[in-house]
């Protein structure tokens, strides 16, 4: 496996709500897509939340992961980029969501291989 | 840095100058024709296959095929050489990923491409003898394991296999050295080549086993060697 360096990270950015989101699709000459990192924070208080990402081939839900928030809590998963935390093959769509009220700002860092 | 069989295949490939012997079993060990080259040109020979694959269920394979310019078995063979160019030859590794695709090579078609010594046929995709697996010539940096050649009137086709307990897509990466060689019928020369003086990349092309063989036209006759002409081209070289 190639190393990897900084210039070869990058990150998906977005939301987390009650409606389904795409946040990133994996290219499809490429292998898959790493996640190394995931960082949420958790803007709706009074509540403990949930979101979860979505690996979708087409229409077709193939993979679903979900994680749990407190009010106002953050979430900082971080793993080294050669023991990534998920992985989307080519071709996939990442799809996010969170349930009503909840409102989830994410951060994924990533590379393609 | 890897020796041996998982020296990469960038440390393989000539340089302009240096010389390519292709050895083809006339009666065993004791009798082989070769063809010496002298690479003239050095072009690198580099092509990628990803997209072009569809996934690969686990268990499940791609049979032979060839590497096409459009995908597997699509367009032009990219591993062909057309008869107008006889003294080019091609030179290269064949890079895997993911490490659990193993990777069948026919070439000839029919022909085991084995090290083993017992009666064996030509592998199957799936058998578990005579592959690659992708964790020993990755796809970044090929490696000794899947060296070959071709020209015209040789060709080589691919299989792959999916030894994983998931589905995967496969990727190839196709990366050596398309060489334009003068061909060399100096015999001295070419035992003192055989008996280690000369420095020369040998080849056999579906190993040192009886088959049938065929080369472009122009190439002027192979030099048919003995075990006697090395044995004594070893004895002048003291």
């Amino acid at each position: 496996m190639p190393k990897i360096g900084p210039e070869d990270t990058y990150e998906m950015i977005g939301w987390a709500s009650d409606g389904e989101q795409t946040i990133g699709s994996v290219p499809s000459d490429k292998f898959a897509r790493k996640v190394y990192s995931i960082v949420a924070v958790h803007h709706t208080g009074n509540t403990t939340g949930w979101f979860a990402l979505r690996k979708y081939k087409d229409a077709t839900l193939e993979r679903e992961t979900k994680y749990f928030l407190g009010a106002f809590d953050t979430l900082d998963l971080s793993r080294h980029p050669e023991a990534p935390l998920l992985t989307f093959e080519a071709g996939r769509d990442i799809k996010t969501i969170a349930g009503s009220p909840t409102s989830i700002q994410l951060i994924l860092s990533y590379y393609d291989i | 840095m890897e020796k041996g069989l998982l020296t990469p295949i960038t440390e393989l490939i000539l340089e302009e100058n240096q010389n390519l012997m292709l050895a083809f079993p006339v009666t065993g060990l004791k009798e082989v024709d070769v063809y010496t080259f002298r690479v003239f040109r050095l072009y690198p020979l580099h092509r990628t296959y990803d997209s072009e694959f569809t996934e690969i269920d686990s268990a499940g394979s791609i049979d032979f095929n060839y590497l096409g310019a459009d995908g597997i078995g699509e367009g032009s063979n990219i591993l062909e050489v057309y008869e107008r160019f006889p003294f080019r030859i091609l030179h290269y590794g064949v890079g895997v990923s993911p490490g659990e695709a193993w990777l069948y090579k026919a070439q000839p078609p029919d022909i085991a491409q084995t090290g083993f010594g017992y009666e064996i046929e030509a592998p199957k995709v799936g058998d578990k003898r005579d592959y690659v697996p992708g964790s020993l010539s990755p796809l970044d940096q090929p490696t000794r394991l899947t060296e070959s050649v071709v020209f015209h009137k040789v060709t080589a086709h691919y299989g792959i296999y999916n030894a994983s307990s998931r589905k995967f897509r496969p990727s190839l990466r196709v990366l050596g050295g398309g060489y334009d060689c003068i061909q060399i019928v100096d015999e001295d020369f070419i035992n003192l080549i055989l008996a280690g003086v000369k420095p020369c990349r040998i080849i056999t092309v579906g190993g040192l086993r009886l088959f049938t063989y065929d080369v472009p036209d122009v190439w002027r006759s192979p030099v048919r060697v003995s075990i006697e002409t090395i044995l004594a081209a070893m004895r002048r070289k003291k």
